[in-house]
């Protein structure tokens, strides 16, 4: 009867623990993935992803994770997450040997698209069998790439002659092209594809933009050089790293104006937020770390350390 | 020819004296220096270095113009010493030390309006000791709240505002009767305070929660908040009060916001761990000392962007404009 007991009990205990515990991935600069297990709140394992990367992103279905690669000059590698093993090289940059990829997957995780600061190209990347579908010409200089979240449209921003650059998706053009004035470091659209926000490092502001109109709404003052952004699910807070003044800026996208500034360390890049928003994770840059911030107490609760120069980090449950 | 000679005279004193009255001066601490160093600020040259012994912190100049006041910190540093300001030298160095904790820290100055009392403000010690400036004696030691900040006086010259940073309190206290007149309660860390032009508005800056706050002096509310950088820990107005200037510790920026409506209206990157400031009432230049790098920040405060940085030999402290 006991035994019996036991064995339930150990059941519920094995079922109602989840396979993947609560986890960020964080990309170094200085070599590859390290795996940090939240519950334990520590660095568990990492994963060889070589030198020089700079982004990653992973699938809408959380089982891939795809990393801009430096050391294997000109290719994203794939990682998938139940082996963590390289699924696959892409070559994505020509020879060119800069791991800075800016990736975006379409919201059905059927297709990711890929641009790179150096290399003129927009890659369209099948994810069933990770080949190239598409190269298009673009002749830009990218700092980042958004996708609407109907599927129809990607938004570029450029460096060179500062633009947003509306790609459309079914014809394959660029369909619009809107000057702005700035230096810009990143890009993301409102999770109802309303509204663009796009981060002013050189003016310390994220410009609010219509995505009908792409008229400028609102600019909102932030720290100074806000680099990365992350939305709440339901678009309410936005969240922007602030590099040069240490902090995570908390937006409010209705009254659209900053409502928090929160501490955190040394040049503040990567944001990612947990499944239900009420934690942030930030990797700071230069000290090493990873702030840990309750989005309710809008204030760091710990900071973990990690490699050497982490740059952007996903979470994953 | 001497008549010749007497109007020649008089017209070059004539071409000469308006900009020699016009020169203005910044008198900059540097704490690890022991001194005090005198800038042309036109020429951004220095002019004077004034040694004023272990530690000096902050400096306040008496209204008649002819006298600064600078505290020390530090292991048996003089509590006060007194510049000249025509002599560029040490005129006296008071001795009212009272039970002085000798490895006390921040003291913060402040005249009174008619210049006859200095009120130093003891951030370790926890209180204000009222100094009468004719024999720079003591009269009296009104106890604050824990770890005091700058004090501020009114415009009216009836008040000096207080802000206590670990009782979360700030603490009017009268300067007729030299006593506590008023409190209020601050939901944060209030680290520096200042008044609206108009004088009906007190601005408090929280460290806590990266906040500058509007309280209606009136009713006592917070009316307005804007959100800053890391650690404010001073703010200052623009000469025509319309503006905000916050020196942001640990972000090494300077948010700047419309007085009226508290909206931000910019974040300006400075140097490293911006604290002391000061503004040039005639010219709008706002002179922040960057406390972590050694050097000094200019800031336009009309078109709200940084002129330039002077590198300094020390880091400095706190500074104050002298319109000679």
């Amino acid at each position: 009867m006991n035994t019996i007991k036991i064995l339930i009990a150990l059941s519920i205990i094995t079922f109602a623990t989840p396979i993947y515990a609560k986890t960020l991935y964080v990309v170094s600069q200085v070599g590859g993935i390290s795996v940090i297990d939240l519950s334990l709140e520590r660095t568990v394992r990492g994963i060889p992803a070589g030198m020089d990367s700079i982004n990653l992103i992973s699938d809408p279905s959380g089982r891939y994770i795809v990393i801009g690669n430096g050391e294997e000059a000109g290719k994203i590698w794939v990682i998938d997450r139940t082996s963590e093993k390289v699924a696959a090289k892409i070559s994505v940059m020509k020879g060119k040997t800069a791991g800075f990829p800016f990736f975006v997957f379409s919201k059905d995780g059927a297709k990711l698209f890929v641009i790179t600061r150096y290399s003129p190209e927009l890659y369209i990347i099948g994810v069933r069998e990770w080949k190239i579908e598409k190269t298009i010409k673009l002749n830009l200089s990218p700092e980042g790439i958004a996708a609407s979240p109907d599927g129809r449209r990607l938004y570029i921003i450029n460096r060179d002659e500062p633009r947003l650059v509306v790609f459309d998706l079914n014809t394959e053009k660029i369909e619009k092209s809107i000057n702005l004035e700035g230096s810009f470091a990143s890009i993301l659209s409102s999770p109802d594809g309303k509204l663009l926000y796009i981060a002013d490092k050189a003016a310390s502001k994220i410009l609010v933009i219509d995505a009908s109109t792409f008229e400028a709404l609102k600019s909102v003052v932030t720290g100074t050089e806000p680099a990365d952004m992350a939305i709440a699910r339901d678009g309410r807070f936005l969240y922007v790293s602030c590099r040069f003044s240490y902090s995570l800026i908390v937006i409010d996208t209705e009254a659209k104006k900053a409502i928090s500034n929160i501490p955190v360390g040394i040049h503040p890049w990567g944001i990612a937020l947990n499944s239900d928003d009420t934690e942030a994770y930030v990797a700071n840059y230069n000290e090493n770390t990873i702030s840990i911030i309750s989005l309710k107490e809008k204030r760091e609760i710990y900071r973990l350390p990690t490699s050497v120069f982490p740059t952007k980090l996903i979470y994953i449950e | 020819m001497l008549r010749k000679v007497i109007l020649f005279l008089f017209i070059l004193m004539f071409i000469l004296s308006p900009t020699a009255s016009a020169k203005t001066l910044l008198y900059v601490i540097y704490e690890s220096k022991g001194k005090v160093s005198v800038y042309n600020a036109d020429s951004e040259k220095l002019a004077k270095n004034i040694s004023t012994g272990e530690s000096p912190f902050h400096l306040a100049l008496l209204p008649n113009k002819k006298l600064i006041a600078v505290s020390h910190k530090g292991v048996g540093a003089d509590y006060l010493k007194i510049i000249d300001t025509a002599s560029g030298k040490i005129k006296m160095s008071p001795s009212i030390i009272v039970g002085r904790y000798k490895k006390t820290g921040e003291v913060y100055l402040s005249f009174d309006n008619n210049g006859r009392k200095l009120y130093a403000i003891d951030s370790n010690m926890n209180y204000v000791d009222i100094i009468e400036t004719e024999k720079w004696r003591l009269l009296k030691r009104v106890i604050l709240g824990i770890q005091p900040k700058k004090g501020i006086l009114s415009s009216d010259g009836s008040t000096i505002v207080i802000p206590n940073l670990n009782s979360r309190n700030i603490t009017f206290l009268d300067t007729l009767k030299d006593n506590i007149s008023r409190s209020i309660k601050i939901d944060g860390l209030p680290s520096a305070v200042a008044f609206s032009k108009n004088g009906k508005h007190l601005f408090v800056l929280d460290k806590e929660n990266s906040l500058l706050l509007s309280i209606d002096l009136q009713a006592g509310d917070i009316i307005g908040k804007a959100v800053v950088g890391n650690e404010p820990v001073n703010l200052l107005l623009s000469p025509d009060g319309n503006t905000i200037y916050v020196a942001n510790y640990a972000s090494n920026s300077l948010t700047v916001v419309n007085a009226s409506t508290m909206e931000v209206i910019t974040n300006i990157a400075v140097g490293i761990q911006p604290f002391g400031m000061a503004v040039d009432d005639k010219t709008g230049r706002l002179y922040i000392c960057n406390y972590g790098e050694a050097s000094i920040s200019i800031i336009d405060t009309k078109t709200n962007r940084g002129i330039r940085k002077i590198p300094t030999d020390a880091t400095p402290t706190n500074l104050i404009v002298v319109r000679e």
